[in-house]
């Protein structure tokens, strides 16, 4: 067996779903939480210090497939030639203890119904079988994936295999390679009372019965907790609404 | 979210005794993996502008299109180092099947049975949808003339081969006007206009990677480049600085290296304030601002205007300007038929005296007054108070910006949408104008981004080199022409002046503004725009009186009736309701042709299925050098339904039309010139003598691709079985010519070279690239350097700022309402704002708002986001009416006023023209108040 993987540039992808979204074309998935290919995004901080973070996040079919080994059914087995993690769906029980084992997720249903069977990427090995590589990489055009022999990517690319948010790869030793999105700093310091100052104007033309936009500098540099939707990144969402919330865009 | 429901009167029952369609269930053709009949190249003939257009395998099994992939068969760059164009296609390409089977297809002729807008429909066959559509064409023709028969055109019906040809050929032989879209979408780029004489000037995605500062200025392209957007990542691999600025953290600041905020609106003084600091540190390129600017040229001190050859001579011109020539220490002629300066050394500071028919006046190069207008208004220090950036990232700005060996800029379509964008974008350009990042391998300006085929279909189009032929041989004007130095692209520009003259092409913004009651909405509140001492309806008046501005019908005459196609007007126009209130009743008969029931088909007459374009034959006719490939679409299933090709839908509908004539016994009508016209032979008109029967729409396609002279010589069977050809120029025609630039397959285009290397005039007044415009209107107006205005207030003095962006998850409409795009948001109208402002407001994320102002209101979800600039609220446009509660669409509140400064003419390079010098739209500028919606009644 050749162990295949996948390497993914964090720097590269701005979260456009091509790669999600041709997957479930290919394996006509319907719309909903059914993500074989899950692409994350959250915010940080407050303006204009800000981040956005974006993460696209398959299954990276491990060495060492926890999932599979918390299948009560043994329905979950590394298939031989590609080293691909797939699911049986005629002995899979809908137990749901492949999704606790898995830390990043990589385990899908149609609903949160508790006879739902567990669904996942596939590498596609029917496109491997047909000479293709995985939908997913073919469809970014960011170019922020690749595939092939796992040993190949890390000669290509380093050996890093956690990011920001992700477990770290030592249980579960996962067939990927990273590339981190590049750090950020401010340049202008940020004055809160220049801050104030200049958001009180509202041009020449304003006219004077407007109320200022903010009296006061805590207002504008930290706003209220609670009031920003999607502040961290939820790897595991727990319900399929939170999984959507979760992989849905809306920066 | 409101729901849209169609009751289809007939369909239900029995069909009206009509043949039954089977229906296909993708789910079940899909179920069998890896067996496919064929594997058919197409692509999406949709306009989604700088991105289009992607090469696609179609997978083809038992007459359905089952799934498609990008088919990623780019050929490589000749430069080995230079990335590829491969994959290229986006999440919308990688799922439009679903759309082809979608519920919300057309799928027969249907006619409204209830009010407008109330969703009542019955099927009709073709032939009664085309006999009442040939009636009403007939009665409007005869009673009111064609040019009450209007197009509500859509930006997909100039892209396509045979879906474009169709129904601009029938309306051409009609004697309809054509219309032109561009800024009633606020697309159009009246800065560079204004400045270069054109507006079609772009270079290509492999261009970036040769830059050592890509700024994206004015655009998003992580939303609308995305086949494109790997070029910056690999740019910036290779050591190019990305700078992005934007008021917001916008998703393209992402991934920059250095992210500027700016105020909303504050561009210029930005711009203009780098080049106050590029002027004062002089870090400008002194051969190519003397070579190829109007900065040399000398102006009147005490006017401010050029110096003219009528200055100085009796009968003297008013085209030629002067330099002062350091060499010879004398006034000299600036050349005009070539911006070679052969040994002279024009003067960019100093005043000189000068003996003219009024006595001796100081004149000075315009670099001067340049310099002491900038150093009056524009310090770093000054504009920070406009922008709120700070001074000193300003100063390090233009520092970085001028001392870049080449700079490129993506601003995409953005400024057209502000009010004061043409100021935005001359300050703009005047950065790179002083800078020299023009006409270089990377380094270019891109302005509006367009490349096309210049090509010949029947008497529909000719090839720029036919045109100029025939100029050559029959127009009276053209000895003159040449005799003045004109190059082909003036010419060309010429014969589009004249087009919009004799109202051939009308701009539709004009006609919503004038007949569409937006402009009695602007005069209306006059306190929008504080900078305009008269009221707009006077400017208006002043620039039909002196010929500066046409429109068809004439602002005494009425639009009819309308075709809308390609496009979907009543989504996209602004004040939505104002144009239902007093543009639709207007018109007395509304079809619409479309694929899907888009908000402008449920308010028409008539709606008439078109095929998707997996089922029909074509070839883009505009793509653009962003990507410098033409590609093909091929039908890779038959038409489904009832639907059939825009071709044979308008050889069909002038069959019927003189049909119709005949049987009513009507032969003739006058045209708004006076000429008659008959309906006898309309259809051999159309289909141009019989060359392409209604069943040929593959040859009309065919043609267009053989005939053009700036594409690959390669059969129209190697065309269909690769996808896509290379252009090999940009020949002579109007939709590529402004490029002014040779192109060699596998190399980037970089444009305005003809300028820079050559030496061939701008298109302009002054043959230069021209920052002082001395029109009346721009004097009047205070505009006539580029200056920084504030916003106005349109909408009425309220404190947030609405401003948008395109979608990402639709080309226009298109795929709004696709589930699977559906589920990558929120699946209903959103709008961002910034946390403090929700804050103050007490709205947390997700809360429903009411978003209001002086011209309307309407309810849409809030996101709350720390990406958002306090003061500014976003909404990226294309939501249907119908996904607002009430069908009270966010556009609704755009009070779009018209900017004066649009309506200048009758100045050489300032002359309506496809795209540019009209008024446009804006909606930027917007002010509205938010406040929590009431939580719904129990």
């Amino acid at each position: 067996m050749t162990q295949y993987g996948f390497f993914f540039d964090q720097s590269r992808c701005t979260g456009c779903h091509a790669c999600s979204i041709a997957c479930k074309g290919w394996y006509d998935l319907p719309p909903g939480p059914l993500k074989y290919m899950r692409v994350y995004q959250w915010e940080q901080g407050a303006f204009p210090n800000t981040r956005l973070g974006l993460l696209a996040v398959n299954c990276y079919h491990c060495e060492n497939p926890v999932c599979a080994t918390a299948c009560p059914n043994e329905a979950i087995f590394k298939e031989d030639k590609y080293g691909a993690v797939l699911v049986d769906q005629e002995r899979c029980e809908g137990e749901r203890e492949c999704w606790d084992a898995c830390p990043y997720g990589a385990i899908v249903y149609p609903s949160d119904k508790r006879d739902e069977k567990a669904q996942k990427c596939t590498m596609c090995v029917d496109r491997l079988e047909e000479g293709l590589i995985p939908i997913c990489v073919t469809a970014c055009s960011l170019r922020a994936l690749d595939f092939g022999p796992v040993e190949e990517l890390r000669k290509k690319y380093g050996e890093l295999d956690t990011l920001e948010g992700l477990p770290d790869g030592s249980q579960t030793r996962p067939s990927v390679v990273f590339k981190p999105r590049d750090g950020k700093k401010q340049l202008i310091p940020w004055d809160g009372n220049k801050v104030l100052e200049l958001w009180q104007q509202r041009g020449p033309f304003a006219a004077t019965d407007l109320p200022p936009t903010f009296t006061d500098k805590d207002a504008v540099t930290r706003p209220a907790p609670g009031t920003v939707g999607r502040d961290r990144l939820v790897l595991k969402p727990k319900t399929a609404e939170e999984l959507m919330v979760a992989t849905r865009n809306d920066e | 979210m409101a729901e849209l429901k169609l009751e289809l009167e007939g369909l239900e029952v029995n069909g009206g005794g009509l043949p039954e369609t089977p229906d296909f269930s993708l789910g079940e053709v899909r179920r069998t993996p890896w067996r496919w009949d064929k594997v058919v190249k197409s692509s999406h003939l949709t306009n989604c502008a700088y991105q289009q257009a992607c090469n696609f395998n179609l997978y083809v099994k038992d007459g359905v299109v089952v799934r498609e992939e990008q088919a990623a068969n780019y050929p490589r760059r000749n430069d080995p180092l230079v990335p590829d164009f491969n994959p290229r296609g986006c999440q919308k390409g990688a799922c439009y099947v679903h759309r082809v089977y979608d519920p919300t297809r057309i799928k027969y002729p249907m006619k409204r049975v209830g009010e407008r807008g109330q969703g009542k429909w019955k099927r009709v066959s073709w032939d009664q949808a085309l006999t009442e559509v040939a009636d009403a064409i007939i009665d409007t023709a005869t009673k009111e003339g064609p040019d009450a028969i209007v197009q509500a055109g859509g930006t997909r019906v100039m892209n396509a081969g045979s879906e474009g040809a169709g129904p601009s050929a029938f309306l051409l032989a009609l004697g309809a006007p054509l219309s032109n879209v561009t800024a009633d979408n606020g697309d159009e780029h009246q800065g560079v206009a204004v400045t270069m004489g054109k507006v079609i000037v772009a270079d290509s995605a492999d261009n970036w990677f040769y830059s050592d500062m890509i700024l994206i200025w004015g655009g998003n392209p992580a939303y609308t480049n995305i086949p494109n957007f790997h070029f910056i990542a690999e740019a910036r691999y290779n050591g190019t600085k990305v700078v992005t600025i934007s008021p917001d953290y916008s998703p393209s600041a992402v991934h920059a290296d250095l992210w500027v905020p700016v105020n909303v609106g504050s561009d210029a003084a930005l711009a203009l304030s780098i080049c106050q600091v590029i002027l004062r540190e002089k870090l400008y390129k002194e051969e190519f601002v003397r070579e190829q600017t109007d900065l040399p040229l000398l102006v009147v001190e005490s006017t401010g205007r050029f110096l003219r050859e009528k200055d100085l001579k009796a009968g003297g011109r008013e085209d030629i300007f002067y330099l002062w020539d350091l060499g010879a220490g004398k006034l000299a002629e600036a050349p005009r038929k070539s911006l070679a300066l052969n040994g002279l050394a024009p003067a960019l500071e100093g005043t000189y005296q000068v003996q003219t028919l009024h006595g001796a006046v100081a004149v000075m190069p315009l670099m001067e007054r340049l310099r002491a207008h900038l150093d009056q208004h524009y310090t770093p220090e000054q504009a920070s108070q406009i922008t709120g950036t700070s001074p000193r990232l300003i100063e390090q700005l233009a520092r970085e910006i001028a001392t870049a060996k080449g700079v490129v800029n993506i601003s995409t379509y953005n400024w057209g949408k502000f009010y004061h964008g043409d100021l935005i974008e001359r300050a703009i350009l005047l950065v790179f104008a002083l800078c020299g990042h023009m006409g270089r391998k990377g380094a270019t300006y891109s302005a509006f981004s367009m490349m096309g085929l210049d090509t010949s279909i029947g008497g529909l189009e000719r090839r720029g080199d036919q045109i100029i032929l025939s100029a050559a041989g029959a127009d009276p004007r053209f000895a003159q022409w040449r005799e003045e130095g004109y190059t082909d692209e003036m010419i060309l520009y010429e014969y589009v002046h004249d087009s919009f003259a004799s109202g051939r092409i009308t701009p539709t913004s004009l006609m919503y503004y004038i007949h569409g009651g937006i402009l009695d909405l602007c005069e209306k509140n006059p306190g929008w725009d504080p900078y305009l001492k008269r009221p707009i309806g006077d400017y208006v008046r002043e620039a039909f009186a002196k010929k500066w501005q046409f429109m068809a019908p004439g602002p005494d005459k009425q639009p009819r009736m309308m075709f809308a196609l390609g496009g979907n007007f009543l989504r996209r126009a602004r004040c939505t309701d104002t144009l239902l209130e007093k543009f639709l009743p207007k018109l007395r008969f509304l079809v619409s042709i479309d694929w899907r029931w888009n908000t402008t088909a449920l308010y028409s007459d008539i709606v008439l299925p078109a095929c998707t374009w997996y089922e029909k034959t074509s070839t883009f006719m505009v793509g653009s050098p962003v990507q410098p490939f033409v590609h093909v679409v091929n039908q890779a299933v038959e038409p489904l339904y009832d639907s059939m090709g825009e071709w044979k839908m308008f050889c069909l509908l002038a069959r019927k039309v003189e049909e119709r004539a005949r049987q009513r016994g009507v032969e003739s009508y006058k045209d708004s010139n006076g000429v008659e016209r008959r309906f006898a032979g309309l259809e051999d008109k159309v289909t141009f003598g019989g060359l392409y029967g209604e069943d040929d729409e593959e040859g009309v396609a065919r043609d267009a691709f053989l005939n053009a002279s700036n594409v690959e010589e390669i059969g129209w069977e190697e065309f269909r079985e690769r996808g896509l050809a290379h252009y090999t120029g940009v020949g002579t025609g109007m939709r590529s010519i402004g490029n002014a630039c040779d192109i060699v397959p596998g190399e980037p285009v970089v444009p305005l070279t003809w300028h820079t290397e050559r030496k061939d005039p701008y298109p302009t007044l002054t043959r230069r690239l021209q920052f002082l415009i001395d029109h009346e209107l721009f004097r009047e107006l205070g505009e006539d350097l580029p200056v920084h205005k504030d916003q106005p207030l349109a909408g009425g003095n309220y404190p947030l700022k609405v401003t948008g962006g395109h979608a990402r998850w639709s080309i226009h409409s298109d795929q709004v309402d696709d589930s699977l795009m559906l589920q990558l948001q929120r699946g209903a109208p959103v709008m961002f704002m910034s946390a403090q402002d929700a804050a103050s407001r007490g709205i947390h994320d997700g809360d429903d708002v009411e978003v209001s102002n002086d011209v309307a209101s309407f309810r849409i979800q809030a996101v709350v986001s720390p990406a958002v600039r306090p003061g500014q609220v976003m909404i990226y446009h294309a939501w249907e009416n119908y996904q607002f509660k009430g069908w009270q669409h966010f556009k609704n509140v755009m009070a779009s006023p018209m900017n004066p400064i649009e309506l200048a003419g009758d100045y050489f390079q300032i002359r309506p023209i496809t795209m540019a010098n009209y008024p446009g739209f804006s909606d930027r500028d917007t002010r509205v108040e938010i406040e929590k919606a009431p939580t719904h009644a129990q």
